[in-house]
Formats: structure tokens, C-alpha cells, sequence
């Protein structure tokens, strides 16, 4: 019949699926980095770089002791703060899990919900909360405990810790979310019929299933918080300074790419060798046999699955979490209806004051329009690129699968600040002129692969029936995606370029280095921060806040509704 | 809605009376040394088979047997290995399942949640470009013919499983299909139901005379609906035949255990004369039918259907002399566990009992036979 067999066209239409989006990772992440190590190899001559070989680069970085305390101070900072993001996380998703499962899709919403809430205004949150004149100082004073504000809540490493395992904290509950969830009652149950007690059934069922959640949990925020610039910058302080400032401040002020470059390099490397080492370090912890864990508790005769933390401290640090994560969030948006323009508490009264003088200013109207354009741009590029991606690698199973799932993956592990210079570098090396297309792309590069992860989920979600009934019911291959699998997934596409949009309105740390004189509204915010903050700066930020809900509750609601709606047919009574 | 072609006058015998498979319909689909092998597995081994036109034929044997994918390799959605499939005289190798003139009933149906069951029913002729009009007339009817023409608009979240299951066969018949494949069609529920729509599809396939190639591991499906039944195990064609002579002559120990219940016996043969053999079981003689050439001296079994040993209290012949070990009532049937007395030769028995009827206790002994064509030797 045909010439092709048919193993010869699955290959073909794989190769297809993925080119696309294959090529954009190529040209945006892949050459760039490329060219970056390559910069860390090359000359700088003055404030020019000469294309000859040398390792001074890589010579000064790591002898230098500045770069080298900072490197070290980066990694410890980059270590507390996945400690402390796991000592939170793995609590809230065991007791969202196993202590209130009613709440639990609620819960697991107020995890993404903050994943997808401004990185910016988070960190601009604490600042305002720890600085001298800020929310904790004031109140303090207010109450007549101190007469002084106390100076040691900002602008040192402590400042840096609270904040970053404030931002990074989503990152880790979801890996543990995902391994917890693989643990079923009826496992636990059997624990407990063959004589397993709570801390046993714990130590020895649920621990070990859920281990790679957590080593995945702490590797994630280990390497996005110790390769951070932001948040040292605004409320770091000169002790609370880590390496990627100075990687920005190379591809920045000082113009020295190769610096810059190396240290990048030199800070991967040390990515690398603690994700190398770190599974050998997990697996080192002593099991602790006779030591009862702390939270263990009687519980009611009633539960069913009885394992340690009572329902008293899962209450606690359930809600100790959801604080922690929203309360920032919540400060910035009451203070922007605040008539007074001091950030403190109590409020003087209400007032729509700063939202009218924000959207009088042209700066930010060029920014608010910018920031919708670059949105929708790539909420409809991520879409269709990540749509013909997911379909690869949710119907065909083929040899490469795993490792191109592992390249496409990689910008999400790559710290944003070393994405953002390697694109810079292309830029720079080529003379493109940066605009709200080299924004776009570098927020594509970020986001694609959230939206491949959400369309291949509403893809394994179909009964592959459903299409095999399509193509015996006489439509070839593209009939039948047209006629079955588009209008049973679209309501998940939509919810995926939802998410692609709401990353989009957000990010920040890439489109510094690839915007140019093009203004978003977090680099708005950015700019204003860096005059001082401004009353003014709370609306943009609670406007941010307020768009980026909406995105992610849409989001939430389409893939949710797609995924009962399908998953109900079939299994019909 | 079937092509109306040559009436297959055998087709009207009842599926109790059973259709040899030799008899000579014409073959609508052959199957001629099919192999299919994932990776190393070998799901299809060597399979030659014919299906004759117009009869339900069924696939039958324990999970992993390889029939859904000798299915599967007909709708077109696996490709043999080796060999070829023939459909309607047309070598299929190539042809992807939308150009197959076959339709398939999915194991859950499969059916588009996104519409409702008379669009449902109507994709595969929208898919063949037949005029709006005439589509419709046709999905009605096919509804009709199914018993569902009330659920016409009726979305497929809101359908009971019997009526996602005839809603599934109408939207695959409507395309009038040179064979209907249905793959455990049933299984999704529950036995009452199950019941009752075997026989619907059986009576329906007799009205349309379409071929039905069914597939299912359930003996009781297979051996009330099926003109023929194909077993299969390990990839293998075990047996093709009619469900009468698969449950009363199978072909070996597999078939003999499979179908139904039975007790197989290991015995050396001693002598056959005439189709009857005389064979030794822990030094006691016995008598039974042997199929084909039997040498004297082989290592055989010997079996024999539980209901068909008959018990009775006292007396003596050349009856086996029994001890109860235990005893089950089951309902309509009372089942014994039995010893034959000075051997450790076990039987199992299962006797009919009327109300009032005395059931024998463990520890009784009695007198078992069966009649000379009831034990047959297996060779394996």
C-alpha cells in the first residue's frame, strides 16, 4: 500500500513533533551556553574581548579568595535554604497527604498557586517586611518593645535564607508532592497488619518511597537559590552577597564576559559535584532505630492509617506553611490600598490613590503593554510548540525519549541568571538588537517545558483507545487528532498557555539581561526598587499578584475539568 | 445493514447444536504463519488460521495467550512480524486501520466523551464522506437494531455500561464492517448483565449474518455464544472447533483443563483396539475413547468431565470402588472429592441432587462409573 513502514512513519512524525521545539531550545539555550563556555576561554583586552585561548578567566575565579568566599557563601546559603525549603515542604505534603485529604487539591493549589506568584514582588515583600522602617520594626515599636528599629533583619545572609526559601519552597513541596502521592493507604494498612508501628511504617514505607522526591526537592532549590542575584541585591547587604551578583555585575558593569562566563562555569561545575555527591550523603544518614519520631502521638482508634505527626502539629505546620508563603503577598497588596504612603501597620485607611498615579505614568503603561504582549506571545508559541512536543513524548515510545526529555528539561535546572547571559552573549556576538522578541524567546526557553509537562499529563489522562477507535472508525493519523484528541485536550492546551503566560508576566531574572532598553512590569518594579521604594511600587506589585491568580486559578480549573471529564468516561457503572 | 451476502444457510443452526469449522463457508479473513514478537516476547506464534464468513468465532484463552493481539494485528494497529494477514482476499500488510474493512467494539468502548451517542455513532460514515442525510438515517437505524434509538442525544457520561456497550457495536456496525472484532466486550460488567447481552449479540450477529470475531478469556462467554472457538495459548492455535467438540473432545490436557472442568488422570496405555484403548492407572485397568493412533506402552491421560461419573451405593462389577474424601453442596449440584479405594488415584464427581436427595458423607464408599465414550486418552 505504502512505500513507508509503519515503523519508518512513527519515526518520521516523532522527528516532526519535536523539531519545532527542538530548534528553539537549540538556538536559545544550547548555542548560547555553548558560546558562553566558550567566552570563559577567550581574552579580555581592556573592556574588548580577543578570540585567543587562555584560562586567566577561570585562573582568577578560582583563586581570587573574593570569588572564592563568595562562591563558598553562595553554596551554604544555597544548602540552608534547601534544608529549610525540605523541613517545610516534606511535613506540608505528608499531612496534606495523609492527614487532611479532603484538602488536599486545595492545598496542592496553594503550593503552585505561590509557584506561579511573582518571584519579584516575593522578594520585594521582604524587604519591605525586615527593613527598618517595615512591617516587623514598626509593629515592634508599635507594641513598645523596642525603641530602636532592629537593624539585624535586613541586609545580611539571614535575610537571604528567609527569602529565598520563601520563593524556592514550591519547588521542593512539589517533587515530595509527587512522590508522596505513589504511596497508597492500602501499602500502609499492610504495614500496620504485619505489626509495623507509626514510626516504623513511616521509616520504612514511606520515607524510602518518597526519598527521590526529596533528593530531586533539594537539588532544585540548592542550585535556583545559590545561583541567585536578585535577592542578594535587594536584601543581601555586603554580607549577604553571593556569586551570581558578581556573574551579573561581569556581564554588567564591568563589561569582562570572560569573567563572567567562567564563574558561571565554575559555579555549574559546583552544581554538579553536589548533585553527585549528594545522593551518597542521603544515603549516609544513620537510621535511627530507638529514637521516636518527634511528632509522634497517640492517635484516634478511628484513623486508618496510623502514622507519626498528630493532627494537632499537622494543623500547625500546614498552617505555618500556608502563612509563610502568602502572608508576604498579602502585606503588599493591603499596603497598596494604604493612604499612608509609610509601609506599616495599622493601616490609616483605604485609598484606589496609588493604582490612578501608577496608570498615569507612561513608563509603566509601556510596561504594563509590553508585559501583555510578551504574555500572549508566548502563551501562543509555548502552546503550539509544547503541544507538538507533548504528543511525542506521550504517544510514541522511542530509544532517545528519555535524554531528549532530559535536554528539554534542562533550562528549568539551569539557574535563570546563567540562561540569561548566555543569551546575552549570542545577542552581543551577533549585534541583534534587544526588544520584546529577544524577551519573548528567552521567557519561551523558560516556560516550554511546563507546558510539555501539563499537555503530555492530559494526554496519558486519554485512553489511547479513544484514538485506536478514531483511526478503526476510518481517520488517518491527523483526522483523528483533529476530530478526537484536540477537542478532548484543548481545555488542558489552554490551561497550559495560561501557565506559559502567567511565567511569562513574571519573569524576571532572564529578561534583565535580554530586554534592553524594553521595559516589563517586573523590570518596572526592578527600577523603581533600585530609587527606593515607593508607595506606588505596591500597586504594580499587587497588579502583578492579581494577574498572575487569575492565570493560575484558570489554569488549575481547565486541567482539572479535562482531567475529570475524560477520566469519567469509560468506567461508566 | 450487513451486505446481504450469500446466506450462509449454516448460520441458522443454534450455537447449542454448534457448526463444525470445516464445513466449507468461505474464509473472510487467513491468517497464514503469523508471528508477532515484542522485543523478545513472542505474543503470536506461528498462527495460521481461517475465519469463515458469517460466523461468530471466537478467540479464547487465559490472559497473555496473544489473542487481543491477533485482534489487534486485524483492526491494523500492530503489524506482524512475520506472515500475512489476508482479509476478504486482500493482503493487508500496509494498510492502516482507517482503510481496514473491519470495525472494532473497544475492551471500555472508547467512546468520544466530547459527543454525544448519535455523533458517536455517526464518525466512522462522516470519515467515509457519506452525505449528511443518509449518515443520519443509517446511525438510526443502527441504534434501532441495538435497542437504543431512545438515546439518541443522550451524552456519553450519562450512559449505563450496557448502554455504553451497544452504543460502542451500533457505531461500529453502522460501517457495515466485513468483520465486527470485539474485544472483551463484557468484561466492564456485571455478570447479570453480561448474561444477558450475550445473548443479544448472538441473536443480533444471526439477524445481520455479519462475521464476529469475539475475544474473551471467559469459557462460559465463548462456549454459549460461538459457532466456533479458536484456544490459544502461549501465542499458539491450541484448538479450532466447535464449542461442542472443544468441551467434548478436546485435543489435549490444556483444552481438556481449560474448558470446563476436568479430571485428568497420568496412565501408561496398554492395548487399543478400535478407537478404544485399555490403559493402567496405578495398577488398575480402565477403558477409554482414543482419538487417532495411540502406540502401545505410551505414557498418556486419561479424562474424564466430573458430571459425567456416575456414583451409586452398593452392589458390585467393574465399577471403581470409591471412598468420599469430602463433599460440597453447590446448589443444584452436589461435588465430591473421591479416592479409588487401595490407590492414590483422586476423582472429582459432580451430581445432580433433587430436594430430599440424602448427600453421601465423607467417609462412604461407593461405586463409580461412566460410560464407555465419557474417558478419552490425551497423548499431551
Amino acid at each position: 500500500m505504502s512505500s513507508l513502514s509503519k515503523r519508518r512513519k512513527d519515526e518520521l512524525t516523532i522527528a516532526g513533533e519535536l523539531t519545532p521545539l527542538g530548534v528553539v531550545l537549540l538556538l536559545a539555550f544550547f548555542v548560547p551556553l555553548s558560546l558562553l563556555l566558550a567566552y570563559s576561554f577567550w581574552k579580555q583586552n581592556g573592556f574588548d574581548v580577543v578570540h585567543e585561548f587562555t584560562l586567566a578567566s577561570y585562573v582568577t575565579a578560582l583563586t581570587d579568595t573574593f570569588f572564592l568566599r563568595l562562591l563558598f557563601r553562595s553554596l551554604v546559603i544555597g544548602a540552608a535554604v534547601a534544608f529549610f525549603s525540605v523541613a517545610l515542604a516534606y511535613p506540608y505534603a505528608y499531612a496534606a497527604t495523609f492527614r487532611f485529604p479532603r484538602a488536599r487539591g486545595a492545598l496542592l493549589f496553594a503550593a503552585l498557586l505561590s509557584m506561579f506568584t511573582s518571584y519579584l514582588v516575593r522578594v520585594y515583600a521582604f524587604q519591605t517586611i525586615l527593613g527598618e522602617t517595615g512591617v516587623i520594626n514598626s509593629a515592634l515599636k508599635g507594641l513598645g518593645l523596642i525603641h530602636k528599629p532592629l537593624s539585624f533583619l535586613l541586609f545580611n545572609s539571614f535575610a537571604v535564607v528567609i527569602t529565598l526559601t520563601n520563593v524556592f519552597l514550591p519547588y521542593v513541596v512539589l517533587p515530595i508532592w509527587a512522590a508522596m502521592q505513589s504511596v497508597e493507604r492500602n501499602q500502609l494498612e499492610s504495614a500496620r497488619d504485619l505489626g509495623a508501628r507509626p514510626f516504623a511504617t513511616f521509616w520504612r514505607v514511606v520515607y524510602p518511597m518518597t526519598k527521590n522526591g526529596v533528593r530531586a526537592g533539594f537539588i532544585f532549590a540548592f542550585v535556583l537559590a545559590a545561583g541567585d542575584y536578585v535577592t542578594p541585591t535587594l536584601v543581601g547587604g555586603p554580607s549577604g552577597t553571593m556569586i551570581g551578583r558578581q556573574i551579573s555585575v561581569a556581564f554588567g558593569l564591568l563589561n569582562n564576559y570572560p569573567l563572567g562566563a567562567a564563574l558561571a562555569f565554575v559555579l555549574l561545575l559546583a552544581f554538579a559535584l553536589t548533585a553527585w555527591l549528594l545522593p551518597a550523603l542521603i544515603a549516609r544518614i544513620p537510621r535511627p532505630p530507638a529514637v521516636r519520631w518527634a511528632f509522634s502521638a497517640p492517635l484516634r482508634a478511628s484513623d486508618h492509617v496510623r502514622l507519626p505527626l498528630s493532627s494537632y502539629w499537622a494543623h500547625a505546620y500546614v498552617a505555618a506553611v500556608v502563612l509563610f508563603l502568602f502572608v508576604p503577598l498579602a502585606i503588599i497588596i493591603l499596603l497598596s490600598f494604604n493612604t499612608s504612603s509609610v509601609p506599616a501597620f495599622p493601616m490609616r485607611g483605604l485609598t484606589l490613590h496609588w493604582y490612578a498615579r501608577v496608570f498615569s505614568n507612561i513608563t509603566f503603561r509601556d510596561a504594563f503593554y509590553t508585559s501583555l504582549k510578551a504574555a500572549a506571545l508566548t502563551a501562543v508559541i509555548a502552546a503550539v510548540l509544547g503541544t507538538l512536543a507533548a504528543l511525542a513524548f506521550a504517544r510514541h515510545k522511542f530509544r532517545a525519549r528519555g535524554p531528549l526529555m532530559g535536554l528539554l528539561f534542562a533550562p528549568l535546572a539551569m539557574p535563570g541568571l546563567i540562561t540569561g547571559v548566555a543569551m546575552l552573549t549570542v545577542y552581543v556576538a551577533l549585534g541583534v538588537t534587544l526588544s520584546l522578541w529577544t524577551i519573548t524567546l528567552g521567557h519561551l526557553v523558560y516556560a516550554t517545558p511546563f507546558v510539555v509537562l501539563a499537555i503530555a499529563a492530559g494526554l496519558s489522562d486519554l485512553d489511547p483507545g479513544l484514538e485506536e477507535a478514531g483511526r478503526d472508525l476510518g481517520r488517518g493519523p491527523f483526522g483523528v487528532f483533529r476530530k478526537v484528541t484536540l477537542p478532548l485536550v484543548f481545555p488542558v492546551i489552554v490551561g497550559a498557555a495560561f501557565v506559559a503566560a502567567a511565567l511569562s508576566l513574571d519573569e524576571f531574572i532572564i529578561t534583565n539581561f535580554v530586554s534592553g532598553s524594553t521595559m516589563t512590569l517586573p523590570l518596572y518594579i526592578w527600577a523603581r526598587l533600585r530609587i527606593g521604594v515607593t508607595p506606588d511600587t505596591n500597586a504594580v506589585g499587587a497588579l502583578i499578584l492579581a494577574g498572575l491568580a487569575l492565570l493560575s486559578l484558570a489554569a488549575w480549573y481547565l486541567t482539572r475539568l479535562t482531567s475529570t471529564f475524560i477520566s469519567r468516561r469509560g468506567e461508566s457503572k | 445493514m450487513s451486505s446481504g451476502a450469500s446466506t450462509d444457510a449454516l448460520t441458522a443452526g443454534s450455537s447449542l447444536a454448534g457448526v463444525s469449522a470445516t464445513t466449507p463457508a468461505q474464509a473472510v479473513v487467513r491468517l497464514s504463519r503469523v508471528s508477532k514478537r515484542f522485543g523478545k516476547v513472542v505474543a503470536v506464534d506461528e498462527v495460521n488460521l481461517e475465519i469463515p464468513q458469517g460466523h461468530f468465532t471466537t478467540l479464547l484463552g487465559p490472559s497473555g495467550c496473544g489473542k487481543t493481539t491477533l485482534l489487534r494485528m486485524l483492526a491494523g494497529f500492530e503489524e506482524p512480524t512475520t506472515g500475512t494477514v489476508e482479509i476478504d482476499g486482500r493482503d493487508m500488510r500496509g494498510v492502516p486501520p482507517e482503510r481496514r474493512p473491519v470495525n472494532m467494539v473497544f475492551q471500555r468502548y472508547a467512546l468520544f466523551p466530547h459527543r454525544n451517542v448519535i455523533e458517536n455513532v455517526m464518525f466512522g460514515l462522516e470519515s467515509a464522506r457519506v452525505p449528511r442525510p443518509s449518515a443520519l438515517a443509517r446511525a438510526r437505524e443502527a441504534l434501532a437494531t441495538c435497542n437504543i434509538e431512545n438515546l439518541e442525544t443522550r451524552r456519553i457520561s450519562e450512559l449505563s455500561g450496557g448502554q455504553a456497550q451497544r452504543v460502542a457495536v451500533a457505531r461500529a456496525l453502522v460501517n457495515r464492517p466485513k468483520i465486527l472484532l470485539l474485544d472483551e466486550p463484557l468484561a466492564a460488567l456485571d455478570v447479570k448483565l453480561r448474561r444477558h447481552l450475550r445473548f443479544e449479540l448472538r441473536r443480533l450477529q444471526q439477524e445481520l449474518e455479519t462475521t464476529f470475531l469475539y475475544v474473551t478469556h471467559d469459557q462460559g462467554e465463548a462456549l454459549a455464544m460461538s459457532d466456533s472457538i479458536v484456544l490459544m495459548n502461549g501465542g499458539r492455535v491450541i484448538q479450532h472447533s466447535s464449542s461442542r467438540e472443544l468441551y467434548d473432545a478436546p485435543n489435549c490436557v490444556f483444552a481438556a483443563t481449560f474448558i470446563g472442568e476436568a479430571n485428568v488422570l497420568s496412565c501408561t496405555v496398554r492395548s487399543v483396539a478400535q478407537d478404544v484403548a485399555e490403559v493402567v492407572i496405578d495398577g488398575i485397568t480402565m477403558r477409554a475413547s482414543a482419538r487417532g493412533p495411540v502406540p502401545e506402552g505410551t505414557q498418556a491421560h486419561l479424562y474424564v468431565r466430573p458430571e459425567r461419573v456416575a456414583l451409586r451405593q452398593g452392589g458390585e462389577g467393574a465399577d471403581l470402588q470409591v471412598t468420599v474424601t469430602d463433599a460440597a453442596f453447590e446448589g443444584g449440584i452436589v461435588r465430591y472429592w473421591l479416592t479409588v479405594r487401595d490407590t492414590q488415584i483422586e476423582l472429582v464427581a459432580e451430581t445432580m441432587v433433587r430436594a430430599g436427595d440424602a448427600i453421601f458423607p465423607p467417609g462412604a464408599s461407593l461405586q463409580a462409573s461412566w460410560e464407555a465414550g465419557e474417558a478419552h486418552v490425551l497423548l499431551e
